[in-house]
Order: C-alpha cells, then structure tokens, then sequence
C-alpha cells in the first residue's frame, strides 16, 4: 500500500497521523493543505490502491522558485515534518465507488504496523442535515475523542479547551423503520462525512488513540471552512503559533484558480 | 433544490461516500482482460520471469493521440501482440473486427524490425475506476531488457475549457502541449511542464503508479479547443 521515495522507509512511532476525508465541501483536504504547506512537510511516499481513482500533477506545494520544475504529484501522498512528529495523508482524489471500506481496512493495519502514536481524522458533515440542538450550540466545529486518546492525556488538554462534542441522534427520528426501539435509541451520525466515522470506529476498535474534528458546512467557497478545521485541530496540537500581522496558515499556491481559468472582463462591458 | 430559473436541480455533492453506500452491491466492472497473441505467449513461455522484453512504449491515449501515433509513429510492420478490454458489462457487443460501438478494445503494436519498442492505441475509453487495473495488468507482462531502462510515453489530450491559466481562455494560442515526467526522466521535455493547479485524472494518470518499478516516464498533454467524441 504504502511506497516510500527513498529506499528505507522513515520510522513513525511516536508520531502523529492527520488524516482528510473526502467529505462535504472537500473540508478535510482543505484544512489537511494547510497544515502540510505551513509546517513545510516533506514528502516521505504515496498510497497505492486500487481503491482511489487516478491523478497526476505537478507539486501542489511548489512556491515560486520551483515552478519551473516537474515535481510529480499523485492522488493519495504521505508527508513528514520531524520538528513537530506529525505525518499527514493527502487524498486528492474520490474512493472507486464500493472499495472504500477496502481502504479503510489497509489503512488501520499500516496505522497500526507503523506503530503510528495518535489519529486525527479531518472532516466535515451537511450543514443542512443539522439538528436542532446541534443548531441552538453556537459552534459549527464538533469533535469525538476515542476512549484511549481521552486517558492518554486527552482529558486535560479537553478541559483547557472549549469544544463541543458531536452530539448523538435517535436511529430512527421519524419511526419509519417500525420499530419503536430505534426512535429512542441514539448513535452518532456525520452525514456527508464520507469514511470519517467509520474510520474513527475502526481505530476505536483496534485501540488506536484517535480524535475526529469535522465542522457543520455547505458545498462552496471552502477555504474559511478549512482554516477553521486547521485551527481547530491546531487549538489541541500548538503545532504553529500566531505571529503578529501575519495569517496562521500559508495556503498552498494549488489553491490558485479554484473557480476555473480568469475571464476575459470586456465580456461585461 | 430549484435554481433562479425555478428548474429543480440534484445538491451536487463532493462526499462521495455517504452512510450506506458500501453495503450496495456495485458491479465490477473495473476489472481489464488482456488477450496477448500466439507469438507473444510463446515468447513469454520461453522467457524465465513469464515476461516481454520492452524497452520502449508509447501509451496513446484517446481519438486525438491515437490518430497522431497511427499517423506518425506507427510502421508498416507493426504486429498486433495483445488486445486489452476493459469496463466491459454482459449486455456489451463485442466484435472481432472492432466496429461496434460497445467494443471497449486497444490493442498493443509491436515493431517486427525492433521488437523492444512498443506502442499501445488505446482508441476506447477506459473508466478510471478500471484505470489501475488496466496498468497492472498491461505491465505484469513488460519488463525492462537487461542493462537497459524502461521508457514509457503517454499521449493524451483534454479540452482547453478544462485547462485553468490565469490568461483568459480566448487568448490561449490553441492547441499547445504540456508535460509532466518522473525524476528519472534525463533532460527536459521538449514543451513545458504542466502548470498547478492544473490535474490529469484517470487512464494517462495511472501509468505515473509505475515509478515504483523504476521505470522512466513521460506524459504529454494536448490542451485543444475541440475534441472528436469516442464512439
């Protein structure tokens, strides 16, 4: 699965995962661009799967000196930053429909044979699928934390932090299934949130200390939206502090363009 | 959702896989055959890694690329070696002969004169879904001669409306050519690379998987203002 550039492939214990979830809004990515381009990661390999489409390009973080360079970029990349122990996974492209789960399964076994310390897991839900009392918390950004990340220290980093947790929603809110036990019983949905939850539930479930971050948003513009993740997940690490005068993330220059090609303006004279 | 004009529109959504989409049932259809010719399985048998010796191949993709390599590249001596279908469903016609609209056939040519050089025409659309599957099967079977490298050139083409540049489409000079290789590629190609954020998906995309064998590769882009529809 994993094909690292250089010959021996980089040791990650005791290192942090960022994962991105192709969800609404591309919002995991997003916020996943951000932390990679300002903490300068460097890229360590990419995932071979059959179960992400196909995609090339040139280096999505080039800046302006090494634009003239062809630096390959392929859909799902691994990258490294050894100052702040964080790798990061960049899926630039959507699952073959039906082998995400596929993925899901490799991705948790070479979590786990790396040895890999903690998972973040970046997402994003529906903003219109909202439920009231998901409406009436002020907050947009929700948060779910595996029972070993919260005794591993998660516990007081939570307390000093003012987050709210993903609320759970009855199974069943309009008993159309029949069965009355599924109005009352509750679960955790994030709707829109391509393999987010399912992904959490597979570390929970192997023991990996893992923590989700996804925020309540519509398809559009967004950047703001993956700044916001990147933040919020910045708010537990401290991975970058704010500097006077000057933004806390560096977008990446393959943020240019996001709306097409410029337009020629004598159109609109 | 109804748009400003009041017609009734389908959200369009980027999360792919929402809730229950795993547990339907998704036919396959990512899946290529390949057919490889009398005379290569022979030499295949003979060879001790089951391989073909290939030094160079040219991966033309589409209407545009394929009637570029037919026109120019390809010599009289080609021989067919090896037909490849793919995204084929059991309702598809599929003739010898290649002229019904549903055959999802190319095929690979191989000089008589040089027979390390080859060149695959690839006139059908691949789906990407069977993208990875139609390059791991095609280069299971290739391998690099000894004390050489292996060359592979992909040819492909995309329309200018899908080309993202700073300077309006209207004063893009038409048709130009980019190019994107891996870092074994020696020199610089002959146009310049492809500019970000611009992406290349599916088939010609799939080929790039290869540096893990080391294997040098090149991919040519045509930018165009029309394409010639496949069918």
């Amino acid at each position: 699965m994993f094909i690292s550039c250089e010959k021996t492939s980089p040791d990650l214990k005791a290192y942090t995962l960022v994962v991105p979830c192709v969800s609404v809004g591309n919002v995991g990515q997003l916020a996943v661009d951000l932390i990679i381009s300002t903490l300068c990661m460097k890229k360590i390999g990419y995932m071979d799967d059959e179960s992400i489409l196909p995609l090339v390009g040139n280096d999505p973080f080039a800046s302006g000196t090494t634009g003239n360079l062809c630096n390959l970029s392929v859909s799902c990349e691994v990258y490294m930053s050894v100052v702040h122990k964080v790798v990061a996974i960049q899926q630039r492209a959507p699952f073959v429909k039906g082998k995400a789960g596929a993925f899901r399964e490799r991705l948790v076994r070479w979590i786990k044979d790396r040895g890999l310390n903690r998972v973040v897991i970046a997402t994003s839900s529906h903003a219109y699928m909202m439920m009231d009392m998901q409406i009436q918390g002020g907050t947009l950004l929700r948060y779910l934390i595996s029972p070993q990340l919260y005794e591993k220290g998660g516990e007081s980093i939570l307390k000093t932090l003012n987050w709210q947790e993903m609320e759970k929603q009855p199974v069943d809110p309009q008993g159309v299934m029949g069965n009355t036990d599924k109005e009352t019983q509750m679960e955790i949905k994030i709707p829109g949130g391509g393999i987010g939850l399912k992904l959490y539930n597979d570390c929970c479930k192997e023991k990996i200390p893992t923590l989700l971050c996804s925020k309540f948003c519509s398809e559009g513009d967004n950047v703001a939206d993956g700044i916001d993740v990147a933040t919020y997940i910045n708010s537990w690490f401290q991975w970058v502090t704010k500097k006077k005068k000057e933004s806390l993330w560096r977008q990446p220059s393959s943020w240019k363009l996001q709306f097409g090609s410029n337009y020629d303006q004598t159109i609109y004279q | 959702m109804a748009t400003f004009y009041g017609e009734i529109v389908q959200p369009y959504s980027r999360a792919v896989d929402d809730d229950d989409d795993e547990d339907d049932v998704i036919p396959d259809t990512s899946c290529s055959v390949l057919r490889w010719s009398p005379t290569a399985k022979l030499e295949m048998e003979e060879s001790p890694t089951q391989c073909l010796q290939c030094e160079v191949l040219i991966i033309a993709i589409g209407q545009e690329a394929t009637g570029f390599s037919q026109a120019y590249l390809l010599e009289n001596d080609a021989e067919i070696i090896c037909v490849i279908c793919s995204g084929m469903d059991e309702q598809d016609v599929n003739t010898f002969s290649q002229t019904a609209p549903t055959d999802k056939t190319c095929y690979i040519y191989r000089l008589k004169s040089r027979p390390n050089i080859m060149m695959c025409m690839c006139n059908s659309k691949v789906t990407s879904e069977a993208s990875y599957s139609w390059t791991e099967k095609v280069f299971s079977k290739l391998e690099k001669p000894p004390d050489q490298q292996m060359y592979v050139a992909v040819l492909s083409s995309t329309l200018a409306s899908e080309f993202k540049s700073e300077t309006p489409i209207g004063d893009l000079k038409l048709p130009f050519l980019r190019s994107l290789s891996t870092n074994e590629f020696p020199g610089t190609p002959i146009c310049p690379y492809l500019e970000v954020p611009n992406v290349v998906p599916g088939l010609p995309a799939s080929s790039e998987y290869l540096s893990k064998f080391s294997i040098t590769i090149s991919l040519f882009l045509s930018v165009l203002d029309a394409l010639v529809d496949f069918k």
